[in-house]
């Protein structure tokens, strides 16, 4: 029996044209990367932009000297060459005001003004028994780090300045002491080439494995619900009398890849724009562009191969359940294949040859996320992208043929969900 | 030739045998009738021969040859069941299923747009499969099995949910799809209408238990039962002892059941002989749900 491959883009069209004509298609096309830069834009817009009136915080000073000093001080220097950390911290600077406590006002009617809101927060300044400052802050509001790290860093200033005067040395020296060294990233990749590192070093391969997790994810489920709806709706019976089962999956599989493509490529054009034109200067890391082109290639076939192997899986478990809810419960074990290693993550970048990393980038199951996350993070040896894919194509030819072999009995069949020996029977003899 | 030859083909599921090793030749140029009550394998028998279902064991042929898996654009389907596209668009739903029984584009559309005019659904070839009544619903159901006019349509339940005006609709429809020469196996558990049919197959716990022609066979199992009215007080039972085996009597009419082999005429000239005021005289028709019962209770069941 050969494949039509005429049914197969008859299906194909179908599914990829109903999908994008219908209004939720261009909502969650719309909606979703409004929600995504929210979430990730709104926290730092949110702290870059004044909220309100700055934050009035009095200063009570008892040791007679610190005083005026942190009401004047310049923030410590600070070299993270983080941009958006540090304008964080700039705006924390520019969002409270400290001014000496009137004479007369001691602490507990501060504390009283505090309560009834007039005064954001009263600064204690105190000499302990070394003649060393000791700080201590009162507010109603405890819970802003910026403000107690703008706070700490005027103090550390003020301190030390204090320290290196008690020892006798020269207020200019003490400058100079202070500064804070400047530590330069450098990413060195084969043949000893180098350029400057960048948070993108970072946040690249994280993002294309998120792509690749999100859009398996998503668009595995909508396939599931799709050969459920179809066979519940009883479409299949006159489906399978033109067409043959594995060209009815394949044919869904690849409508509703494409359907997703699309998504993602809208996605990535808007994104791009907003990526030239965002507050917070990320095109000035762009410089020496993070993403090779091995990355590129990679990303796309890592996605065609492991949509292809888990939508199979989904394709296989929607066709032999009859709810949704059975069938939300039969897609976790398949799903956790996807979520181990979005989870391991973090390990996955910080030790990225360990060798239970390798074996996972090597493993069909989690390969596509593992690997792409190894290959932002260092150099991979090509032996081991080439058998990771190797085995990853090898694993998906086994996993569609044993998909297609459950799909054609699994979706015909209704009434009670079959027992494992059953579905395993179906394999040996379908 | 033969539209479809089964040879001792057979489907179990699990224990339960859906279809015994079951013969069964089905004509060239027909309306055949696949009768009998629900479970009785009817359905099973029909996803054998479109290939959804492999048999366990047997043989089917299409017109002579074995039937080639690949090429399922030889067949129409209309299942039991409603299988559309709740969401589609009626025009773009008909075109998707002609393409996948190997339409080509422009040939597609131009069938789809005369099919539904012929089923008076042209108004609503832009709306949604779900804004259809379930009737019409039914009618692109049919127009889905018929389109590509394949060798052998194949309906399961057709007129199920129709009103009788479209119960006719549908009966011309197939009249016409016979006519320009596509082969029609109709399946239904409603006895009745095998009117519609020359040949039928009477299918019960997955056996054939009478095949023939529709005439053949209600000349066969012709009905043991006439009534006859008196213009006088019906005095008779002596007479026809030998004729009937119980007479109903409802004033001046009567109901008399014959026995085994006695023809209606013959009831009729043995009391014109006694010289008995007959006024009226009439066969009843069997049904063919009544010809299945006796069949299946070895001819000795009772029409209900």
């Amino acid at each position: 029996m050969r494949t039509d491959w005429s049914n197969v883009y008859a299906v194909i069209r179908r599914e990829f044209l109903e999908r994008v004509r219908k209004k939720s298609f261009l909502i969650t096309t719309l909606i979703t990367p409004i929600i995504f830069g929210a979430v990730m834009i709104l926290p730092g817009v949110l702290t870059v932009m004044k909220t309100g009136k700055p934050l009035h915080i009095l200063v009570v000073d008892k040791t007679g000297w610190a005083g005026p000093a942190v009401v004047a001080a310049a923030p410590a220097p600070q070299q993270l060459g983080n941009t958006l950390h540090s304008k964080a911290e700039e705006s924390a600077q520019g969002a409270a005001t400290l001014q000496m406590a009137p004479k007369g006002e001691d602490l507990e009617k501060i504390k009283i003004a505090i309560g009834e809101s007039k005064v954001d927060g009263a600064l204690l300044l105190e000499s302990d028994k070394d003649h060393d400052l000791k700080a201590t802050y009162f507010g109603q509001n405890l819970s802003s780090p910026q403000l107690f790290q703008m706070l700490n860093s005027r103090l550390d200033s003020v301190a030390v300045v204090h320290r290196l005067n008690s020892l006798g040395l020269d207020r200019s020296i003490a400058d100079k002491l202070k500064s804070r060294v400047d530590l330069d990233t450098v990413k060195v990749t084969k043949g000893g080439k180098t350029r400057e590192g960048s948070i993108l070093d970072f946040l690249i391969p994280i993002a294309l494995a998120l792509v690749i997790y999100m859009m398996i994810l998503m668009y595995g489920v909508a396939i599931m619900n799709g050969v459920l709806e179809e066979k519940n709706s009883k479409v299949v019976e006159v489906l399978l009398s033109g067409v043959r089962p594995f060209e009815l999956m394949m044919g869904k599989i690849v409508g509703i890849a494409s359907v997703g493509l699309l998504q993602y490529t809208i996605w990535f054009v808007l994104g791009g724009f907003v990526f030239l034109m965002n507050p917070m200067n990320f095109q000035a890391h762009m410089e020496g562009s993070p993403v090779s082109i091995l990355q590129l290639v990679l990303l796309v076939l890592y996605f065609i191969l492991g949509f292809i192997f888990y939508s199979s899986l989904y394709a296989a478990i929607g066709s032999f359940c009859t709810t949704q809810q059975e069938a939300q419960q039969l897609q976790m074990p398949v799903a956790s294949g996807l979520i181990i290693p979005a989870v391991l993550m973090a390990p996955t970048l910080m030790t990225p040859n360990a060798n239970w990393v390798v074996a996972l980038s090597l493993i069909p199951v989690s390969s596509p996320i593992t690997m792409l996350l190894r290959t932002g993070a260092v150099e991979v040896p090509y032996w081991q992208i080439g058998a990771s894919l190797a085995l990853l194509v090898m694993g998906t030819i086994g996993v569609a043929w044993l998909a297609g072999r459950i799909f054609r009995v699994g979706i015909l069949m209704t009434g009670k969900r079959p027992s494992i020996p059953e579905v395993l029977r179906w394999i040996r003899q379908a | 030739m033969d539209a479809l030859t089964y040879s001792q083909v057979k489907k179990s599921f699990g224990d339960v045998a859906a279809v015994k090793p079951l013969d069964l030749a089905i004509p060239e140029g027909n309306i055949f009738g696949l009768l009998g009550p629900n479970g009785a394998g009817k359905t099973t028998l029909i996803r054998m021969t479109l290939g959804i279902i492999l048999p366990d064991a047997g043989t089917i042929q299409l017109l002579g040859k074995p039937r080639d898996v690949k090429d399922r654009s030889s067949f129409g389907y209309l299942p039991e069941e409603r299988g559309l596209y709740p969401k589609m668009k009626i025009l773009d739903l008909l075109i998707f299923f002609g393409k996948l029984r190997g339409l080509s584009t422009a040939e597609d559309k131009s069938r789809a747009v005369t099919g539904l005019k012929r089923v008076e659904l042209s108004a609503w070839a832009e709306k949604k499969v779900e804004e259809l009544s379930k009737g019409m619903q039914q009618k692109i159901q049919l127009l889905v099995a018929l389109l590509h006019r394949p060798k052998v349509a194949i309906l399961d339940e057709p007129f199920s949910g129709l009103d009788p005006v479209n119960v006719d609709l549908f009966k011309e429809v197939i009249r016409e799809t016979r006519d320009s020469g596509t082969n029609v196996v109709l399946s239904t558990h409603q006895m009745e209408q095998e009117a519609l049919c020359e040949q039928i197959a009477l299918v019960n716990k997955g056996e054939i238990v009478l095949r023939g022609h529709v005439d053949e066979i209600r000349r066969q199992y012709g009905s043991r039962e006439v009534r006859v009215a008196f213009g006088s007080e019906p005095a008779t039972d002596g007479l026809l002892s030998g004729l009937v085996e119980s007479a109903n009597v409802d004033g001046r009419e009567v109901r008399y059941r014959m026995r085994e082999g006695v023809k209606g005429r013959d009831v009729a000239s043995k009391l014109i002989q006694a010289g008995c005021d007959v006024t009226g005289f009439s066969e009843a028709q069997a049904s063919m749900h009544e010809i299945f019962v006796r069949v299946v209770k070895g001819g000795e069941g009772h029409a209900n």
